[in-house]
């Protein structure tokens, strides 16, 4: 029995490979720049690249105190609600940086997972399943990395953390892409540090290693009579190594100008929303940028006003930047957690875990700008229309950048439906 | 008719061509000849092209020292055997190969990534496992009675404990188990069955799948929930003057209804007194349900004990140390402490120490209750697909893929178990089911658990299943080599399912020395060529076998194995037993080996880490794999020169010839052509003063070379 390999059909990788290599000889650099002239060439090529950006904020971001405000309630909490860019629409007074780039977002306010597990939650809401024994489901940067990537030498998911992270975090990177194969899996950057290992190890100089890489490949030439696709597939990943060393300046985000570092700031989240929009510009095909640490059981309120603090310029900075810079228009933006928080609040003055109403937003390529899907009861203890869960998420942040989500994957023989078929996209959130 | 045979093979090779006549398959002259020629003549009937060579010498010994041993050879033992002039020294080969400890070693590793597919602990440490499993191959455990002892041992028997790794660290998920037991056991993997008839493959029906289930539905994993109380220890202080001292003994209550329960706290070692009364019992009162009586209060000392006790005291002046005995009313949850006060009599102008301990009477403190497992005599279970709802679930009877059953005894309701179920008793029924499930699968009349085996071991070796993948037999795939498969199968459990055994006639059959270099064909092969073994496959080594090459390549186990010698040299109990020279020369290597292993195992898995695939394909080439070889500092350890290794020796060389001879033997398993010669010491003059650093760039470049990646 033929072994298919999960992959996209042959023929539109090679076709994608020509139609980048032939760019390449009209000196149109394949990696989503904006540039003042754009050829008929360059535009198919900025459609046809579609990106995504995950913010993440871990540990269960409050919708009460973001994205779906009850002030004046019994569950509101002390926090006002403010009026945004788009009219009809509030949202807390935590985020007023975000609550004037409104326009450009849309919000789910009636999210219902039935989770209220970290580990759990996170992984339905990224994998869009719930775990299960047998089967181990990809990373949605994965299944992006994997349908959208084309066969370049950069990885096609990078994960920029910062801050502690909770619940269940396997092993920094590697391990998130399952049947996918670690090439799609995320490649964890620390800090701002570039990969693991791109470095060349002390007393090695550039020659040096050029000359052991040279000898290196003299002695495949000699055994190069004897090849598999294995064979091949170990040589390319020198190739690669090699181009990951030579990029690594992608990752520093110093680079950026003076007046750009500072707009965004030099702390943690900040400085790696920088980098996330330098790592887009540079055509990476999926950033996921974690912010810790939400999980405010006890004083929820201060403790909110601090991350959202954090979170809220430098994310607006971010989204108005890829906005102005043509990237929003090709680029799924989502900000989600794996669940929200309690609208009763607990004796430390905390929120707990609540999957059973809460909201997530999301902006950019495929999405309707000023969207407002479903809403929750006055003060927040149910979702009163149009529930969601995290299967139709899902299938929604394929279908915006163009993933069919009812399409299988073929794994050693077997189709894997790349979303959960029980459920489908929200159609009235799509273009 | 076997001379004949012999004389048309000869011909045969000699031009390349193999084109043995059918008929002679059905001669009885190949049924007295040996397992390998066999093997070949199955395999070369289907052959009507070009062949390749057998291996050359060097691709031979490298690549059955990788296929048995796990690891390369180190570069002495290449020279031995390349110099070798001798007709027979491939057989001899294969035969030092077995006997050595590091075939066990390399069976182990095999195995425990077949049974376990690289899952974290749980309940059964890793090492523990590892070594049973290769002390059962080291012993040549019979693979039927490996097989039996992983799925029968319940966990309770601490030599037979690892064995119940396979159920207990998959967590006695019964689903998970039928999957597992069915892909790794009988080669078959029916998950998709469990919801509903496979969409793809007939033969994995949904009746099949709770037929392998109905044998593991019953078992579980058992874990005591109800600890009664804290262990606790420690040692008491009397400060001179201090009569009394409490040593509180938390207790955890419950809801459930229990007779009242009790445990015991002793006094051992006293200084400066002496225990009169060596034991104070502690009664958890039980509070839920119908009401018990109140303990007897402090229960009297024992007499005896005082007496003697007081003679003692009496003729060294010591004072006397008592404990009472007490009782706590239960509650429903928290620690409320027992208080066991233990007095000092008279005080003491000295201070006094007396250590104590808790022991469980009928109360248990959950204490190294290892978790184990328990089966219940009754639970069936029933099923309807997802798509199709028949009217009434169906019953799973307990059957094998392959039809395998047996009659279940009827045995009335009160004498079902030997141990009953309750809430802390792991229950044992009379009538075993997990147990029927290993007998059946193991009694040799199942085809497909034979097959399954012998198919495995054939991938093992070959590179390719004859079922290929290994877990998907069915009719749709079927085998490339059929009767082949069916035939070994049937040897094996003849040989007493003889792993060893059967793994030699592998290794001297022509079919497993074929040569990995492509011929020069004029057209190109027909796609199932590859599955006929016109020419060997290559096949990238497995994330031990990387890592235990590279160490021995870069001579990382030259330390550790001189260490070991030394302290061996050392040891006069090991010197002076007056043994049979081979016997002690087993005990030699074995020991050496086991220190090299011990020293070395983190390295190795470091490797496997980095280079473990997940699920279904374990090898990827990932790019964070070639920065980790690239620029990693695993391998920039190893090129450090010290503890013997191999870039000590090279630096020692003083011929630039010799560098070369012994790199290449060392790293690859071979000798460098002239060209090779001529490009190191090209490397190495245009490296001039630098030569430690060129000796480290030209090993990393043959270390990450394809031909050291792959098993050729």
């Amino acid at each position: 029995m033929k072994r298919q390999h999960p992959c996209l059909s042959a023929e539109h990788l090679m076709a994608r490979r020509q139609l980048l290599g032939s760019l390449a000889g009209l000196g149109v650099a394949a990696t989503g720049m904006p540039s003042l002239y754009v050829s008929a060439f360059g535009q198919e090529l900025q459609r046809q690249r579609k990106q995504m950006l995950i913010v993440y904020l871990d540990g269960g971001v409050s919708q009460l105190e973001s994205w779906d405000p009850k002030p004046g309630t019994d569950t509101g909490g002390p926090f006002l609600a403010i009026p945004t860019s788009l009219p009809g629409v509030h949202i807390s007074e935590l985020l007023p940086y975000t609550a004037q780039q409104m326009h450009r977002l849309s919000l789910i306010r009636s999210i219902n997972t039935r989770e209220n597990n970290h580990a759990r939650g996170k992984y339905l809401m990224t994998r869009g399943r719930r775990q299960e024994q047998t089967t181990d489901y990809p990373h949605l940067g994965a299944v992006t990395a994997k349908m959208l990537s084309s066969a370049e030498s950069l990885p096609g998911f990078i994960h920029l953390e910062s801050g502690r992270v909770l619940g269940g975090n396997p092993s920094p990177g590697g391990q998130d892409a399952a049947y996918l194969g670690p090439r799609y899996a995320s490649v964890v950057i620390d800090d701002g540090r570039p990969p693991k290992n791109t470095r060349r190890p002390q007393g090695l100089s550039a020659q040096a290693d050029q000359a052991r890489r040279a000898f290196r490949r003299r002695l495949n030439q000699r055994f190069s009579q004897r090849r598999s696709a294995a064979t091949e597939a170990y040589t390319y990943s020198f190739e690669q190594a090699a181009q990951l060393m030579k990029q690594r300046v992608i990752f520093d985000v110093s680079r950026e100008s003076q007046q750009d570092q500072a707009r965004y700031g030099q702390q943690g989240f900040a400085r790696n929303c920088l980098l996330a929009r330098r790592l887009l510009e540079h055509g990476i095909t999926c950033v996921k940028l974690t912010h810790s640490n939400y999980d405010t059981h006890n004083e929820n309120f201060n403790f909110h006003l601090e991350q959202l603090g954090e979170f809220d310029r430098p994310f607006a900075t971010l989204l108005d930047d890829l906005a102005q810079r043509g990237l929003l228009e090709h680029t799924l933006v989502i900000v989600m957690s794996e669940f929200g928080r309690t609208p009763q609040i607990n004796q430390k003055l905390g929120r707990d875990h609540w999957g059973t109403a809460w909201s997530i937003a999301l902006a950019g390529c495929g999405i309707q700008t000023g969207a407002v899907i479903g809403k929750t009861n006055k003060n927040g203890t149910a979702v009163a229309d149009h529930e969601v869960d995290h299967g139709r998420l899902f299938h929604t942040f394929l279908q915006a950048v163009g993933i069919d989500s009812s399409s299988h994957f073929a794994v050693g023989g077997r189709p894997i439906p790349v979303a959960d078929p029980a459920a489908s996209p929200i159609e009235e959130l799509l273009t | 008719m076997r001379v004949w045979a012999k004389h048309v093979r000869a011909r045969s090779l000699k031009w390349g061509l193999a084109c043995l006549p059918v008929v002679m398959l059905a001669s009885s002259a190949l049924a007295d000849s040996k397992v390998h020629e066999r093997i070949d003549a199955f395999i070369e009937a289907k052959l009507n092209g070009p062949l390749a060579p057998p291996a050359s010498d060097f691709e031979f010994l490298r690549r059955v020292s990788l296929d048995l041993t796990g690891t390369i050879p180190s570069s002495a033992e290449a020279r031995r055997f390349l110099d070798d002039v001798s007709s027979t020294k491939r057989e001899e080969l294969v035969d030092r190969l077995l006997r050595s400890p590091k075939y066990a070693r390399r069976m182990q590793m095999f195995f425990d990534v077949m049974l376990m597919e690289r899952r974290a602990d749980k309940h059964v440490p890793r090492e523990q496992w590892r070594e049973y499993l290769r002390r059962s191959f080291a012993d040549n455990k019979p693979y039927d009675q490996l097989v039996r002892e992983i799925l029968t041992s319940d966990g309770t028997e601490a030599v037979l404990r690892p064995a119940a790794k396979f159920f207990l660290d998959r967590n006695g998920d019964v689903n998970l188990l039928t999957r597992d037991v069915g892909r790794i056991f009988f080669g078959m993997d029916l998950q998709c069955a469990q919801c509903h008839d496979h969409p793809l493959i007939d033969d994995y029906t949904q009746e099949i799948y709770y037929s392998l289930n109905a044998f593991l539905n019953r078992s579980y994993v058992f874990e005591f929930k109800e600890f009664d109380y804290d262990f606790k220890s420690g040692t008491l202080t009397f400060p001179p003057g201090v009569t009394e001292q409490v040593i509180l003994v938390g207790v955890k209550g419950d809801k459930l209804d229990e007779s009242n329960e009790t445990f015991h706290v002793n006094l051992v070692k006293a200084t400066n007194a002496v225990i009169a009364d060596v034991q104070g019992i502690g009664t958890i009162w039980d509070d839920d349900g119908d009401d018990n009586p109140r303990p007897s209060g402090p229960i009297k000392d024992e007499i005896a004990d005082r007496q003697k006790a007081g003679s003692i005291a009496a003729q060294q002046m010591l004072p006397r140390l008592t404990i009472n005995d007490w009782y706590l009313r239960e509650r429903d949850g928290g620690t409320d402490g027992l208080p066991f006060t233990v007095t000092l009599s008279p005080a003491s102008t000295l201070p006094v120490t007396v250590e104590f301990f808790t022991v469980d009477g009928t109360a248990n403190d959950g204490k190294d209750k290892l978790v184990t497992i328990g089966e219940k005599a009754e639970g069936e279970v029933t099923f309807e697909s997802v798509f199709i709802k028949p009217s009434e679930p169906q019953r799973g009877v307990p059957r094998l893929p392959d039809g395998l059953a047996t009659d279940e005894p009827a045995l009335a309701t009160s004498r079902k178990y030997v141990v009953e179920p309750g809430p802390n008793a792991r229950s044992v029924p009379k009538f075993s089911r997990r147990r029927v499930l290993a007998d059946l699968a193991t009694s040799g009349r199942s085809k497909a658990f034979n097959r399954n085996i012998v198919n495995r071991l054939w991938m093992m070796m070959m590179g390719r299943g004859l079922v290929h993948p290994v877990d998907l037999h069915h009719a749709e795939n079927p085998a490339s080599h059929a009767v082949l498969l069916d035939n070994f199968a049937e040897e094996f459990r003849r040989s007493s399912f003889d792993v060893k055994a059967f793994l030699r006639e592998l290794a001297l059959s022509r079919t497993y020395q074929r040569s990995t270099e492509p011929l020069k064909l004029k057209t190109l092969p027909e796609p199932a060529f590859v599955h006929r073994y016109a020419v060997g496959l290559l096949r990238p080594l497995s994330p031990e076998q990387l890592a235990w090459s590279v160490l021995q390549a870069t001579g990382a186990t030259a330390a550790p194995r001189s260490a070991a010698e030394k302290r061996l040299q050392a040891d006069p109990k090991f010197n002076a037993i007056l043994q049979a020279d081979e016997v002690r020369r087993r005990q030699h290597t074995a020991i050496l080996e086991q220190a090299v292993y011990d020293q070395l195992k983190s390295q190795m898995d470091r490797f496997t880490k980095e280079f473990s695939g997940s699920g279904i394909q374990e090898f990827q080439a990932t790019m964070q794999q070639a920065l980790f070889l690239s620029n990693g500092d695993s391998i920039a350890g190893f090129l450090k020169p010290g503890g013997g290794n191999l870039i000590e020796r090279l630096l020692k060389l003083e011929h630039p010839g010799d560098v070369v001879e012994e790199l290449y033997l060392g790293v690859l398993t071979r000798r460098p052509t002239s060209k090779e010669v001529q490009d190191v010491e090209d490397y190495l003059i245009s490296r001039g003063e630098e030569r430690l650093l060129a000796l480290q760039e030209i090993t990393w470049a043959l270390l990450t070379s394809t031909e050291f990646r792959f098993n050729h």
